[in-house]
């Protein structure tokens, strides 16, 4: 095999799994698919051996043969090894056909005690009823003189095995269960002896499944499970936070339900979280817990998918990284503590390998020094860049302060964590190739001032780059990295090859071999970014070079100069710089430049005929060009993809930042590594890491600038097939010469010799392509039918609708906390909606009632989109149009949040409220170009927000039917609720949010009459008065509410009270749980839908009627767990 | 090659240098650097400010390895 068929064996290996990512296929086609990858090696193995053996040259036929056999396997073998990793197998044990019972081919026994599954293959004649007799090998753990299980000195887990007879509960299928239905047994199983026939059983098939011992088997949705037992092993170094630590544990056994059998488990790894009350957490909460046994008791659940469209998919995340199950364990008042550690034995606690152990030890000892060396917050910097430890800048501003400090002026502030991200230098913190390269060359540097030969001290540096890989959490950038790093020494060392040689080997080979070990990081953000980075590096930078220095005198100057007013308007304005009544009049001035330009250059007598980008000193010029290459390549398609947002500084920040850590992070490895010197050290480390201390500083307070200059834009997420047009249009830029030459070589020889002939033979079918590409794509959003999206965004509201005509509405702007976790909807969940559904101007916005969970994100949102029209209670415009711009307003409602969020706040000067936001974004002519003007209404019943007529389908209308009256409570918060109706054609929701329940009473019941409500939050959940909860008056209240409306949906927008409603949150949870099951009891017939549980609610009005989908509807259809991954095993032996 | 790896021995030797130098500076003009060069001189690494100002940061990382030093909760 050649080194390119090497290469594209690798990337073809890839291509299989995104084959497999986009053309999934079911269990059945397990066995398929593994007699697939072992026989598509056959041919090629053949071939090889046929060539080697008649002593054929590869040359025309052959060669092309060659290539079909290679890239067979390639995408076998990739396809089949995402699917096995994807999905957990359940073995099938063998048919019972019913029929001919002879003729049951129960052919495999278990592997293993399991539980089992049936499927009904063949529906019975009549009834069928029967049951399933065996054995099962019942483990018992033994356990030491305190009750805990028992580990020998090799670190085996004890147990007393008792053969148990076994006979499974009843099992019943009827005459019109349709195939596929299947039912579980709770009973294990090692052995099954014989299928007892209670009824029927004179037709019928079903096939007899073992239920994977996987942690996947063993995990249910939230509330009130029953609690699992686990045996196992700290797989990980433990992740320490202030306030809780996350440990990753491999399960040798879990013991489910409780009291039930203990079952071996041969995959997957739990995440447990651990708090500081727990007795025993101190033994936990540091790296010596790597490697130790554990046992443990708690509730072992799935993390959740999005909870809307576009949202972060907790599930997915965690089983890219092999975790299945979450638990969170709770110190109990009395008795032992949920995890202790098991000593193996006499050898006592076991732990990590000794090579990890001298990692993260050595690790330890660094931080250690740096601790000692370098203040805080320039420490944790220092931690995150060199030892991976980015978890310490959590919280952090950056000039020291903690967002755990509400009261002080931090929480104006933004974090370290958010600058990075804001200016583009986050790539610092996740340890990729930047780091591994310097260290890579200090090393060598270090090596070769010692004049050794370079084949002994390449293999040194390869080691030290694995602990370093270790140290920082072994990451598939940092893994990426390493692997490449090494091969390149390898090949320098041993080969004598150059690093471009290295590269494009490199890449694939690093990438096939992390993808081998886990395929499903694929997709992980830490692997695309880090190998995008480097492709970026390698194909584009010399490109982009090349064309770059053709930019020479005045057309130079011009080409500086439209950046600079391009990048300036960015900063000015965004909205500005991303309208069309900028861009085109910008565009023309650019053009015109350009075009005097060049006419100074042919006539001679340009200016700045002596400069141009080739009289930049070559290296600056290539670390332009790469970081142009790095924006173009990675930043700003994968950012979009992953992030939502484009951190425009991050072009200029990094010209900065990258050679500024490369000192910083080889001046602290070096200060990290001289402090572990005894006596000397510590001085020599002390000395460096003061140096080290400016740039440190330097560093954070570029961030800083760069965030709180430039704008952080949210951008409309691409989909996948616009991903790959827009890779597909660079990649034909990189490969130019080669295509072109080709295409024009073949027009030539068919004697087609005009200049365009080569682009318009290429170009048709790719223009052709792209257009079936992007012109078959589905809508983001249904068209020609009313959407109303309610997200899921915790205890707030957030609500968009888009209209049958395209217009696009919000109600209401989700919560915004100020203290300690800066929780901030309408940055997490709804700025991120728009982008994923592509929305980036709304029609209006419309502000339901003053309190905070609706109104609290408004100005953030209205900084990061455009809406033509603000809707607001009159309370609001009159409390804005009062005391807006007062900036020392702190009197008639001193304690209300909402003022100081919204109006105005004397503690917090410069924060960006409403009445800011207001005031720049009004009827001024740079709006207006910028088409940024917010007009602010008063809601006004009866005044429709929008209004559309469909003909035939009806019309489409947002109206307000009710506006409360303006109230402050006890607290002094402002209080005024209001109810809108959304109809189409004889669809219709009423969206009540705050009115009261007296004021909807007092409305006509034509006005209320809806097929979904949405409940009044605050009326029902967080009433003003006596917090003491009356059951049964709240009950009635939700009666008048069903009574007035009708529905047969009813959605509550409910997430965790207690950052919202503060101390009134055990009211609100109470109450929350009277109304859930108050429509459980009472209105079984109701659909009820909470927020909090089936994520973002999708209504569609087609004008005739209305569908409902929730997201974790779609989350399933999408292949994401359901609450039921295992159906309702309550029972054991 | 080999003679970029000794260009760039030269380059480190020279950053480290420089390094130490800016060091110096900073110990003696920056008051917690100063008062942590103090400390150390004394003998109680824990009383510098540096060290204070980190005790939060990584708490499980303290100045000597002792395997249970938190106090648990009883």
């Amino acid at each position: 095999m050649t080194r390119n068929n090497l290469i594209a064996f690798c990337y073809l290996y890839i291509g299989g799994i995104l084959l497999a990512m986009t053309y999934p296929v079911d269990a059945s086609w397990d066995r398929a698919l593994l007699i697939g990858a072992i026989g598509s090696f056959l041919p090629i193995t053949a071939f090889a051996l046929a060539v080697m053996f008649r002593g054929a040259t590869l040359d025309g036929g052959l060669r092309a043969t060659l290539w079909v056999l290679l890239a067979l396997p390639a995408l076998v073998l990739g396809y089949s090894r995402y699917h096995s990793a994807d999905r957990v197998h359940d073995a099938s044990l063998g048919v019972i056909d019913f029929a001919s019972m002879s003729e049951s081919r129960l052919s495999h026994p278990p592997a293993g005690t399991s539980r089992l599954r049936v499927r009904l293959l063949e529906a019975p004649a009549g009834e069928l009823v029967f049951r399933l007799t065996g054995e099962a090998d019942v483990r018992i753990p033994v356990r030491d003189e305190g009750g805990r299980p028992r580990l020998d000195e090799q670190g085996r887990w004890l147990f007393e095995v008792v053969r148990t007879p076994m006979t499974s509960e009843v099992i019943r299928f009827e005459a019109s269960d349709g195939a596929g239905l299947e039912r579980m047994i709770d009973q294990p199983f090692t052995r099954l002896d014989s299928v007892e026939v209670l009824s029927g059983g004179a037709s019928g098939q079903v096939e007899v499944f073992q239920i994977a011992n996987h942690v996947r088997s063993f995990v249910r949705g939230r509330g009130g499970q029953s609690p699992v037992t686990v045996l196992g092993r700290v797989s990980q170094d433990p992740r320490v936070f202030g306030f809780r630590t996350v440990l990753f544990i491999t399960p040798s056994f879990i013991q489910y339900p409780a009291g039930g059998p203990f079952y071996a488990i041969d995959g997957g790894d739990i995440q447990v979280t651990i708090q500081p009350d727990m007795k025993g957490y101190a033994a936990f909460a540091r790296t010596e817990a790597t490697g130790v046994d554990v046992v443990f008791e708690g509730e072992l659940t799935f993390a959740r998918g999005p909870s809307n469209p576009g949202g972060f998919d907790a599930a997915r995340f965690l089983q890219n990284n092999n975790v299945y199950g979450t638990m969170f364990l709770y110190a109990p008042r009395f008795g032992p503590p949920p995890m202790e550690r098991i000593e193996a034995g006499e050898a006592g606690f076991r732990g990590a390998s000794p090579l990890v152990r001298f990692s993260l030890g050595l690790r330890d000892d660094v931080l250690r020094v740096i601790k000692q060396t370098m203040p805080f917050p320039q420490s944790a910097f220092l931690g995150g860049v060199t030892l991976g430890l980015r978890y310490g800048l959590q919280g952090v501003t950056w000039e020291g302060g903690s967002s755990d400090d509400p009261s002080a002026d931090v929480v104006m502030q933004s974090t370290i964590a958010d600058d990075f991200r804001a200016s583009g230098v986050n790539h610092v913190l996740a340890v990729s190739g930047l780091h591994v390269t310097i260290l890579t060359v200090m090393f060598l540097a270090i090596f070769t001032s010692l004049r050794l030969p370079k084949q002994v001290y390449v293999p040194m540096v390869i080691l030290a780059l694995v602990v370093f890989a270790i140290i920082t959490g072994a990451r598939p950038s940092t893994l990426r990295a390493v692997i490449m790093n090494s091969l390149f020494l390898l090949t320098w060392a041993y080969l004598n090859q150059g690093l471009r040689s290295s590269i494009l080997l490199g890449v694939p080979v690093a990438a096939f071999l992390i993808l081998v070990h886990n395929p499903l990081v694929v997709v992980d953000p830490s692997l695309t970014l880090s190998f995008g980075a480097i492709l970026s590096l390698a194909l584009l930078t010399g490109p982009l070079h090349d064309l770059c220095l053709r930019l020479k005198g005045s057309v130079f100057v011009a080409a500086v100069l439209t950046l600079v007013g391009l990048s300036a308007a960015g900063v000015a304005n965004w909205f500005l710089a991303t309208s069309i009544w900028f861009l085109v009049p910008f565009a023309v001035s650019a053009g015109m430049l350009f075009w005097g330009a060049t006419l100074l250059r042919k006539r001679g007598n340009d200016p700045f005929a002596r400069v141009g980008f080739a009289s930049i000193p070559n290296s600056i010029s290539t670390f332009l060009a790469a970081q142009l290459a790095i924006q173009i390549g990675m930043m700003i398609p994968l950012s979009a993809i992953y992030f939502s947002r484009w951190p425009f500084a991050g072009a200029y920040a990094n010209l900065i930042a990258i050679p500024l850590i490369g000192i910083v992070v080889q001046l602290a490895a070096l200060g990290g590594l001289m402090g572990l010197i005894p006596v000397v050290g510590s001085w020599v480390a002390l000395t460096m890491n003061a140096a080290n201390w400016l740039g440190a500083s330097l560093f954070i307070w570029v961030a800083h600038f760069f965030a709180s200059t430039f704008p952080y834009p949210y951008v409309r997420r691409p989909t996948v097939r616009e991903l790959l047009v827009y890779y597909g249009i660079i990649s034909a830029w990189i490969w130019f010469p080669v295509w072109h030459g080709r295409v024009k070589g073949w027009c030539e020889a068919r004697g087609w010799t005009q200049r365009w002939a080569p682009w318009a033979v290429a170009g048709i079918p790719a223009v052709v392509v792209a257009g079936l590409l992007l012109g078959t794509q589905e809508p983001r959003v249904a068209r020609d039918v009313a959407v109303v999206e309610v997200l899921s965004v915790g205890y707030g509201s957030a609500v968009h609708v888009r209209s049958p005509g395209g217009r696009d509405v919000l109600l209401d702007s989700g919560f915004r906390e100020l203290g300690r976790s800066r929780r901030n909807e309408a940055e997490r969940s709804v700025l991120p909606y728009f982008s994923h559904v592509g929305v980036r101007s709304l029609d209006a916005v419309v502000l339901t009632s003053p309190a905070l969970e609706r109104t609290g994100g408004v100005s953030y949102l209205l900084d990061h989109i455009r809406a033509d029209t603000l809707w607001m209670p009159d309370g609001l415009v009159d409390l804005i149009q009062t005391h807006g711009g007062n900036r020392g307003f702190r009197q008639e409602f001193d304690r209300d949040a909402l003022v100081s969020r919204l109006v105005a706040d004397a503690a917090h000067p410069g924060m960006r409220t409403l009445t800011t936001v207001l005031q720049e974004r009004g009827d001024r002519k740079v709006n207006q170009m910028a088409r940024s003007v917010v007009a602010p209404k008063a809601l006004t019943a009866g005044a429709a927000i929008l209004e559309e007529d469909h003909g035939i389908r009806g019309g489409f209308r947002i109206v307000p039917v009710g506006i409360g009256a303006v109230t402050a409570d006890d607290e002094g918060n402002i209080r005024q609720g209001s109810a809108l109706r959304i109809e189409f054609g004889k669809g219709s929701i009423l969206y009540a949010a705050d009115l009261t329940t007296e004021e909807a009473g007092r409305l006509p019941r034509s006005l209320l009459s809806a097929d979904v409500l949405v409940l009044p939050r605050q009326a029902l959940l967080d009433p003003p008065g006596d917090p003491v909860v009356n059951a049964g008056a709240l009950e009635e209240e939700v009666g008048k509410w069903i009574d007035w409306v009708n529905p047969s949906v009813v959605i509550l927008e409910y997430g965790f009270p207690r950052s919202v409603v503060g101390v009134r949150s055990r009211s609100a949870v109470d109450r929350f749980r009277i109304i859930e099951r108050y429509f459980h009891h009472e209105q079984p017939e109701i659909r009820f839908l909470v927020t909090d549980q089936s994520g973002s609610v999708r209504v569609t009005l087609d004008g005739m009627g209305l569908a409902v989908q929730t997201q974790q509807e779609r989350n399933r259809a999408g292949g994401g767990d359901a609450d039921d991954t295992v159906s309702s095993m309550a029972i054991g032996l | 090659m080999s003679r970029d790896m000794e260009d760039g021995a030269k380059y480190l030797g020279r950053v480290l240098m420089g390094a130490i130098a800016m060091g110096v500076l900073v110990v003696m003009f920056h008051p917690d650097y100063r008062e942590a060069a103090v400390a150390l001189w004394k003998g109680k690494p824990d009383t510098s400010p540096i060290w204070q100002s980190n005790i939060a940061y990584y708490p499980e990382v303290g100045l000597a390895i002792t395997p249970e030093r938190r106090h648990d909760p009883e």
